[in-house]
């Protein structure tokens, strides 16, 4: 019976480094695999490992990196924007209930509707340097960050607010010392998404329309039909993934220190 | 001391009930407002439009109309919002059903789990969108290469669902099944199963969502037919109006989207007011 | 003794909206306690008994009469009071500690850093929990949790203090120990308190009047005096003679009520 609920999570030593020896086994497997079908096939279309390790060596040398920085310089100015506009109109929100009725139908709106799809909007509006992907990520961070936020403000329990209401605290106590540090759990979370929201957003508009950054590269080499290229763009864009996914677990590490964890 | 004090009639105490305020948050009072501002920015648009704002930038809503009657007077938008629905459902059963499947398949081997558990998520840390270059090179501009997208999209999101399904199972439970004497089937049926679906519910749920973007996404990259095709020909052409109008349409089907999702599940969307 | 009266309901009741329909929970009802008094309210569930804490407090309003607190209508929260409820309304985020002293941070009080480190010594040692204060309310078992709410509900010696079921989690030989403490404590700081329960022996023990509610819409249906001397002792009391008759003569009031209830 091997549920692995019913196994203890850490496990033998001899089980761990079986567990490595098979992720490593996975990978090489995986690269061979494509190395000999890139050689044997047509490595045109299929490539191979070799070949995509080449070209980034070659990019390496050239303008990766000014790409590389385009999406990122995208990501962080867009979370730099996009982050505290959301909390401040989710804590402002949050404690106006006539205004955020009044507001819930735009609001529903926004939050039905991928603000990622208005890319073309935006470079219609903007062109295609930078700033479009800019508005874009602030764009998608700021409502993502602003509903958890708001969320976070409105799930503060009733009745802690009465208590310390009877305590005598005044309204900025209140704030201080109840609904900033309870809602700052949403907030991370919030963040914690927004993080590879912002990856995608910066790509979606640099695949649309864009003269540098990862996305454009990706398109640059599908329109010349070079493979290699194509596989390589998106070999960086998974590392850059996979590090922006690690940055937001770290951020999950911080949220909830406090908190004995059921699930 | 204490005894009954006989009871006095006083008026009730409290805030009267009245004013702006109560009118504003009855439902009623809401909704003119709603109307109100709607109508007033509307005609506020249509009247900037070309005065003080050129067209270019936020076209009208007599323009955006005329695009909208235009489009389903010869049934071009029929056509289009077919295509990306099809798209996603397509591409959404055929993604579910195979992280569903790897889902269980992996829960119940969690040795083979974590040993491709480093593959999967990098494969999860890549942009799918980014993938539509490849897609559209390998199945074309139709239909097809947004599908596989789709299917990409909402797979990867399913897969976790369901792994989280089967890790949440009771161990308790497991355990009491097994010294009841029952087989490994009967506790697939009876503890395995119940645990895992409304994780998979959750994420059949929450998966409609990205199956709409995806294919939305997927079609203004490269495709000659869908809601998004609409998007990125009109911005191509610079006809604003026309983008607008495509909006509204995606606007309206994710409203749909969202407002069914909705109703589905007591509490799926997390913030109320 | 002082016979001034703390608290006084005037007639107050309480119907409730929901789903459509109205509720009513409380009918009118009136009643003086005086200073220093503790009087334990008891009934069936639903009676109204959190609904008479919550207009003492200030948190609701009454729908018809009213709610005087030392002289003064109650309009909105009452700062006088100390509320300990059901639910434990700690802030998970802060140690023990903190939360205890949460009280004495506000602005209200100007107490010092130094202070109210003292005071929350103090409370710490007073509840038991010793050793606990950089804990997190998540790591606690339910009755540390109750002992760290009546920790914070003591510390600003408020005037009077509102109970509702605090001791209904925790295990007898807990309850024992807190109502010990509580005795000893209320009549040390000259507390009034109002006490609500389900438990007849607890409101016995701990109180010196009892009020029997009767089932929804509630209403009072009997005071009755507890006259067993101070110091009391917790332990021992329910082996008493006079605890028996007063048990016995209550219940009686009591069962029909909780009947009642329990036919619907």
């Amino acid at each position: 019976m091997t549920f692995s609920a019913t196994r203890s999570s850490a496990g033998t030593r001899a089980d761990e480094r079986f567990i490595l020896l098979g992720r490593v086994g996975l990978v090489l497997a995986i690269l061979l695999v494509w190395e000999l079908g890139g050689r044997l096939g047509d490595p045109t279309w299929v490539s191979a490992p070799s070949l995509i390790v080449l070209r980034l060596l070659r990019w390496a040398g050239d303008d990766l990196f000014a790409h590389v920085a385009t999406t990122v310089a995208e990501m962080a100015m867009g979370l730099t924007i996009g982050v505290p506009a959301g909390v401040l109109a989710g804590i402002f929100l949050g404690r106006a209930p006539v205004l955020s009725a009044l507001l819930r139908p735009i609001i529903v709106g926004f939050y039905s509707v991928p603000l990622v799809t208005l890319a073309p909007l935006l470079i219609l509006w903007f062109g295609l340097d930078m700033e479009p992907k800019v508005v874009l990520v602030s764009v998608v961070v700021f409502f993502l960050i602003f509903f958890n936020t708001f969320s976070g403000v409105q799930a503060v329990d009733k009745d802690l607010i009465a208590s310390l209401v009877l305590m005598g605290a005044s309204p900025r106590e209140e704030f201080q010392k109840l609904i900033l540090p309870a809602s700052s759990a949403w907030i991370l979370s919030g963040l914690k998404i927004a993080l590879p929201y912002a990856l995608i957003a910066a790509t979606v508009g640099e695949m649309i329309a864009a003269r540098r950054g990862l996305g454009f590269l990706v398109t640059r080499s599908a329109s010349q039909i070079d493979m290699t290229g194509l596989y390589a763009a998106l070999v960086v864009l998974m590392l850059i993934g996979v590090a922006v996914g690690t940055a937001a677990n770290a951020l999950e590490g911080r949220i909830l220190r406090w908190r004995v964890s059921g699930r | 001391m204490s005894g009954a004090v006989p009871a006095l009639r006083m008026p009730p105490a409290g805030r009267s009930a009245g004013g702006w305020r109560a009118f504003v948050t009855r439902p009623l009072g809401t909704a003119v407002i709603r109307t109100a501002t709607l109508v007033i920015l509307l005609a506020a648009w249509e009247w900037m439009s070309g005065t003080i704002i050129p067209k270019f930038w936020i076209s009208s809503p007599s323009a955006i109309v005329a695009v909208l009657a235009g489009w389903i007077a010869d049934y071009s938008l029929f056509g289009h919002v077919a295509a990306t629905l099809t798209e996603m459902v397509l591409g959404y059963v055929v993604g579910a059903a195979f992280a569903i499947a790897c889902g269980l398949c992996l829960g119940l081997l969690p040795r083979v789990e974590r040993i491709t558990a480093p593959v999967v998520t990098a494969l999860y840390a890549l942009p799918k969108i980014a993938l539509t270059p490849l897609f559209v090179i390998a199945f074309g501009i139709g239909l097809e290469s947004k599908i596989v997208l789709v299917a990409s999209t909402v797979f990867f999101l399913i897969l976790y669902n369901t792994l989280d399904g089967v890790r949440d199972i009771d161990r308790d439970l497991v355990e009491a099944l097994e010294i009841m004497g029952a087989t490994r089937r009967e506790i697939v049926h009876k503890a395995l199963v119940p645990a895992t679906l409304p994780w998979i519910f959750t994420g059949l749920r929450v998966a409609v969502r990205y199956a709409f973007t995806a294919a939305i996404l997927g079609e203004l990259m490269a495709s000659n037919e869908g809601i998004g095709y609409l998007i990125e020909a009109s911005a191509g052409d610079y006809n604003t109006a026309g983008v607008y109008a495509a909006v509204f349409v995606l606007v309206v089907f994710s409203v749909l989207f969202t407002e069914l999702l909705t109703r589905t599940e007591a509490s799926s969307l997390r913030w109320r007011v | 003794m002082s016979t001034a009266t703390q608290i006084a309901l005037e007639g107050a009741s309480k119907e409730f909206v929901g789903r459509g329909e109205t509720v009513l929970a409380l009918q009118p009802t009136s009643i003086e306690i005086a200073r220093e008094r503790f009087v334990a309210l008891v009934g069936p569930s639903g009676c109204g008994k959190s609904t008479v804490l919550n207009m003492i407090a200030g948190l609701q309003q009454p729908t018809s009469g009213r709610v005087v607190y030392d002289g003064n209508p109650v309009t909105g929260p009452n700062r006088q009071v100390g509320y300990m409820t059901q639910k434990d309304t700690l802030l998970p985020w802060r140690s023990v500690a903190d939360n205890i002293g949460l009280a004495l941070e506000l602005k209200i009080r100007s107490t010092s850093r130094s202070d109210r480190d003292n005071r929350v010594a103090q409370m710490i040692e007073l509840v038991g929990l010793k050793g606990f204060e950089r804990h997190y309310p998540g790591e606690l078992s339910g009755g540390m949790r109750k002992r760290v709410s009546l920790a914070r509900s003591l510390i600003y010696e408020p005037e009077t203090l509102l109970m509702d079921e605090p001791f209904a989690a925790l295990d007898a030989q807990l309850r024992l120990v807190m109502h010990d403490e509580l005795l000893r404590l209320t009549r040390l700081r000259r507390m009034t308190v109002v006490f609500v329960t389900h438990d007849l022996g607890e409101a016995i023990t701990l109180a010196d009047l009892v009020v029997v509610f009767t089932g929804r819409p509630g209403r009072i249906k009997t005071l009755r005096e507890i006259p067993l001397a101070h110091p009391r002792d917790a332990f021992r009391l329910r082996f008493s003679e006079d605890f028996a008759r007063l048990h016995e003569e209550l219940w009686n009031e009591l069962k029909d009520e909780v009947a009642k209830g329990t036919d619907r």
